[in-house]
C-alpha cells in the first residue's frame, strides 16, 4: 500500500501541506518496507493545471491513497477515474498523519473544494 | 498603420484616450481589450457582421487511444491526464499548440474548434469599429487577440485600446504594431505598472511615448521617471471633474468644447511623433 502526502517538506517529520497541486513536496509511504520518500513536486511550476498534473504523478507513483488539505476540481475528476483514495489531512507532521491514517482516523474526501486554492 | 494604448495599471485611461484620438482623427477603432471591451461605449457603433473565434483542442479517439501516455507527457499546459482506464481532457488549460496531436502514434488525437468568443464587425461615425469580446469563465484571450489583429487592414489609420497588465495579451496586441501610447497616472501604482510596459516595448522595439491622465501636482511621480529614461512626453490631460462626469455618461471628452481643444493638441503632439518616430 502507498500513500501520498502533500508536505512542506522532505522527511516523515516535516509538517503537511494543505496545497495539493501547488505543495513543495510529497512524501510517499510504503506500508510494504515502511519507508518514506521525497518527490519534488514539478506540476506546480506552470501557471495552469497544477491539479490534474499532481493527480498524473500520484497515478504514476501507483499511489493508493492521497493525504491532502484539498482537492480541486480538476485534480478531483482524475482521481475520480482512477482507483486512488484520498482523505483530508489534519494538522501536523507527515508521520502523525501517517499513523493517523492507518489507524482510521482521517475523513475521506467526497467532493472537490475550491479550485486554485493552492494559489 | 497601427497605434496601440496601453497602460500597464487598468483604469489610467486607455479607452478614453483612445476614443477621443480615434474619433477626433477619424481613426479605425479597435478594442483589443477582449475580457472587459468597453469602446463601445463612447463610440457607439452600428455591427454588421460577427465572427466567432474559438481554438483548437483535443478530441481523443477512444478505440485507437493505447494509453501509451505519449500526449500526457508532452504536453506543456497540464491538459491530458492518463488515469490508466483512460484519458481525461481539460480544455479550459489547451493553449491549442497542437503537440498533443503530433505525439500520438495512434492518430488517436483529432483537433476541433471550441468557441472561446467573438469578434463582433461594424462602424462607428468617423470609421470602423472592431472588438473581440471574450467568453465568460474562458482564461485565455490570446487566441481570440490573434484572430482580432488578422482583421486589422494595416493599410488603413488604426487605434488600438490594448488590454491592461503586460503580459501575453498586451505582447500579442503590441506584435506588429507601428507606434505606442503608454497612458498612465500619477500615483505609485501607475509608475510601477508603467516601468513594467516600458520593459516591454523596448524589449519588442516599438516606438512609444508617455500621456499622463487625470494629471495633478504629484505628475512628477511620473515625469521624474520618463525624464531619467529618456521617454518622450506627449501629453498631459489634467485632472478635472467634469471630465469624470462625461466619462461616466458615456460621452466622448471632445464632445466638450474645452476638452476638443486640449485633445486636438495632444492629438498633433502625437500624431507627429507617429509620423516620424513610427516604425511604417
Amino acid at each position: 500500500m502507498k500513500l501520498l502526502i502533500s508536505a512542506t517538506g522532505k522527511d516523515k517529520n516535516s509538517i503537511v501541506d494543505e496545497k495539493f497541486g501547488r505543495a513543495e513536496h510529497y512524501i510517499i509511504y510504503d506500508s510494504k518496507t515502511d519507508n518514506y520518500e521525497d518527490i519534488v513536486n514539478t506540476a506546480q511550476a506552470g501557471a495552469h493545471g497544477a491539479g490534474p498534473k499532481a493527480a498524473q504523478i500520484a497515478i504514476d507513483q501507483n499511489i493508493d491513497y492521497i493525504i491532502t488539505g484539498n482537492l480541486g476540481p480538476k485534480a478531483m475528476r482524475v482521481i475520480e477515474n482512477t482507483n486512488i483514495k484520498a482523505y483530508y489531512l489534519k494538522e501536523g507532521t507527515v508521520l502523525e498523519n501517517v499513523q493517523l491514517f492507518l489507524k482510521d482516523e482521517l475523513d475521506a474526501i467526497q467532493n472537490a473544494g475550491p479550485s486554485n486554492a493552492g494559489k | 498603420m497601427n497605434i496601440v494604448f496601453l497602460s500597464g495599471k487598468g483604469g489610467t485611461g486607455k479607452t478614453t484616450v483612445s476614443t477621443n484620438i480615434a474619433y477626433l482623427n477619424g481613426f479605425n477603432y479597435i478594442d483589443c481589450d477582449v475580457e472587459e471591451p468597453n469602446g463601445h461605449i463612447f463610440l457607439k457603433p452600428q455591427y454588421n457582421k460577427i465572427i466567432q473565434s474559438g481554438i483548437l483542442n483535443p478530441v481523443i479517439d477512444e478505440d485507437k487511444c493505447t494509453l501509451c501516455n505519449a500526449c500526457v507527457e508532452n504536453c506543456q499546459f497540464g491538459v491530458l491526464a492518463n488515469t490508466g482506464k483512460k484519458l481525461l481532457v481539460f480544455n479550459e488549460l489547451c493553449h491549442g499548440c497542437g503537440t498533443c496531436s503530433i505525439s500520438c502514434k495512434f492518430d488517436a488525437i483529432k483537433e476541433e474548434k471550441r468557441i472561446v468568443g467573438k469578434i463582433e464587425v461594424g462602424k462607428y461615425k468617423k470609421g470602423n469599429f472592431m472588438r473581440g469580446v471574450l467568453n465568460l469563465k474562458e482564461p485565455l484571450a490570446v487566441p481570440l487577440i490573434k484572430d482580432v489583429k488578422d482583421l486589422i487592414d494595416p493599410e488603413e489609420m488604426n487605434v488600438i485600446d490594448a488590454p491592461p497588465g503586460s503580459s501575453c495579451t498586451v505582447v500579442e496586441t503590441l506584435e506588429d504594431c507601428d507606434y505606442a501610447v503608454l497612458v498612465t497616472e500619477p500615483s505609485a501604482f501607475g509608475l510601477s505598472d508603467l516601468k513594467q510596459v516600458v520593459t516591454v516595448v523596448k524589449q519588442m522595439e516599438i516606438p512609444f511615448g508617455v500621456i499622463i491622465n487625470r494629471g495633478d501636482k504629484s505628475n512628477a511621480i511620473i515625469t521624474d521617471f520618463i525624464e531619467n529614461e529618456g521617454i518622450d512626453l506627449i501629453g498631459v490631460i489634467p485632472y478635472s471633474m467634469k471630465a469624470a462626469k462625461l466619462y461616466s455618461t458615456g460621452e466622448l471628452l471632445i464632445t466638450n468644447d474645452e476638452f476638443n481643444q486640449s485633445f486636438e493638441v495632444l492629438s498633433k503632439e502625437l500624431m507627429r511623433r507617429v509620423v516620424n518616430d513610427g516604425k511604417n
